[in-house]
């Protein structure tokens, strides 16, 4: 699949039975419907703010268009709700959620939230952690 | 043995002839409207049936493998998955089709599943949410219900009422174009007005009706063909158990999930993934409503025949006569075997097991890190060694 960022070819990951599409070039982070649902499930934790963001109203994305990976429809804006809450990319037919860089390092960082966001956050910050812990993504 | 099959056949024959005399009615009459005159009922009626030649040679040459592309299936070998081909390989044997069917996978969370072919050369595709959502006794009734249909014969005829519907609805549909373009408002000069007239009335009518009454005789006999299909599944598996939980399974993913399917084959799933959002039953739809169909799955105790689906069907539908009498008195003692005892791996095991089968089958280079992690890399990402995203090491995916 494609980065909806930079479009170049995206690989992808797996850590505890779950698959991310990751951005090599810009280190974004594209979250499939399918594999939100597994993380949740074997988490163990009810639905949370990530599936509500997924499924909720969005906003319009400002500035340049950015397409959903899976159909290709321009994706709009949503809220993860929490203490802190984080602004994600989301496809409008709900095949997932992108977050770029600063969006991913907004959401590992954030304290506390629901168990669901604590389990999304524990899998992306394990399995991101040699790119964020480089200089210029702090 | 087999009645039900046979008295299948006959009312398919009965079905097909009905429909192929609606198509010559509305291509003469269609003809004889536009031209004003005798021969051009004869025109019309040839050229309804060259339409329907056509589709029906397409359909024959390539019509299963049009189906099997159109919904993204890709064929797999009983090294990918052997735990599926096993089960295929033990509904062949207690189906008694003589060829095994060919496997496909389809990419789709929705779980679902759906049959081609006809008992010498078919095929079976299911999605990847099938395969992550359901346990061993659960696919195996998913599958005897798809080989049910081939062992039926339902595929066969759903491809050749499939086509006749569509050519009726093509002509039907030209005819609409026609009009916009005033073909046929051109034979005014030419006398004769009132019987033409009258001709046209005639072909207006039909071409409203026939569209509608080819999908209806088409939906009727295909909602009655799921029932026996469970019914077989029932008996091959010795276990309804086993369909009823998929079809639940089954139903309540495709509710909460968003459609992604093509409209031709949403009727040849095991549970029509458009008709099950919307509530539609009765009837225009291809499914008996789900519910239904698990409750009599529910309501057959401790014996798996026919007899006892029968009796099963007509306790909760109310009605009878599903399945024929000599197979009813011939099906014997049946009973329910126990449920599979296995330790099941759980549904993120079984999605990523079926989803590596994809992406190697899409070129994809699959390393593992010395960290845990596992990197799928595209075909046409060109590096030979990727830094790995969590600990920083760079492993080589050549």
């Amino acid at each position: 699949m494609l980065c909806p960022v930079c479009l170049s070819e995206m690989i992808v990951l797996e850590m505890d039975r779950i698959e991310v599409d990751h951005c090599l070039r810009c280190k974004g982070v594209w979250l499939d419907r399918g594999e939100l649902e597994l993380l949740v499930e074997m988490s163990g934790a009810p639905s949370g703010p990530i599936r509500g963001a997924l499924e909720g109203r969005g906003r319009p994305l400002i500035g340049p268009k950015r397409r959903c990976p899976v159909c290709g429809v321009r994706m709009d804006e949503v809220d993860v709700e929490g203490p802190a809450p984080v602004v994600v990319d989301r496809c409008p037919r709900r095949h997932g959620l992108w977050l770029d860089e600063g969006e991913l390092g907004r959401l590992i960082e954030s304290a506390g939230g629901a168990p669901e966001t604590e389990a999304v956050k524990r899998l992306l910050g394990r399995l991101l952690q040699s790119e964020r812990g480089r200089p210029e993504s702090g | 043995m087999w009645e039900q099959i046979r008295s299948n056949r006959r009312k398919s024959a009965i079905l097909l002839v009905l429909m192929a005399v609606l198509l010559l009615a509305l291509g003469s009459s269609l003809g004889a409207a536009a031209t004003g005159a005798p021969e051009g009922a004869i025109a019309g009626a040839a050229l309804a049936a060259a339409v329907w030649l056509i589709l029906t040679l397409v359909a024959y040459a390539g019509g299963d493998n049009i189906m099997l592309a159109t919904a993204g299936a890709r064929r797999i070998e009983k090294r990918d998955l052997p735990k599926l081909f096993n089960i295929v390989e033990e509904m062949t044997i207690a189906s008694g089709l003589p060829v095994m069917p060919e496997v496909y996978l389809i990419e789709s969370n929705v779980p679902n599943a759906f049959a081609v072919g006809s008992p010498k050369r078919s095929a079976v595709a299911v999605t990847t949410g099938l395969l992550a959502r359901l346990n061993r006794d659960e696919l195996q009734g998913v599958i005897a219900h798809e080989i049910g249909h081939i062992r039926n014969q339902d595929t066969r005829f759903i491809v050749l009422a499939g086509v006749m519907v569509a050519a009726i609805v093509l002509i039907a549909d030209l005819f609409w174009r026609s009009m916009a373009y005033g073909r046929f408002r051109g034979g005014r000069g030419r006398g004769g007005g009132q019987a033409q007239a009258i001709l046209m009335l005639v072909a207006l009518v039909l071409v409203i009706l026939s569209p509608i009454l080819a999908r209806l005789l088409y939906f009727a006999c295909s909602r009655k063909r799921e029932y026996l299909a469970d019914a077989s599944a029932a008996r091959f598996t010795r276990y309804p158990e086993g369909l009823a939980s998929a079809l639940e399974k089954i139903d309540k993913a495709v509710l909460s999930e968003r459609p992604d399917v093509n409209r031709v084959i949403a009727p040849m799933y095991i549970v029509n993934p458009l008709a099950a959002r919307g509530g539609i039953s009765g009837l225009f739809s291809t499914h008996p409503p789900t519910a239904e169909r698990i409750r009599i799955l529910r309501a057959m105790g401790k014996s798996a025949s026919f007899a006892q689906y029968e009796e099963a069907y007509r306790t909760v539908s109310g009605k009878s006569g599903l399945i024929g009498a000599s197979a009813l008195a011939d099906s014997g003692e049946t009973p329910v075997r126990e449920a599979a005892a296995e330790t099941e791996p759980v549904a993120a095991a079984r999605k990523r097991e079926a989803m590596d089968v994809l992406y190697r089958k899409s070129g994809y280079r699959i390393a593992q890190c010395t960290c845990g992690t596992r990197m799928k890399v595209p075909p046409t990402h060109p590096d030979p060694a990727i830094p790995c995203p969590t600990c920083g090491r760079s492993v080589s995916v050549g």
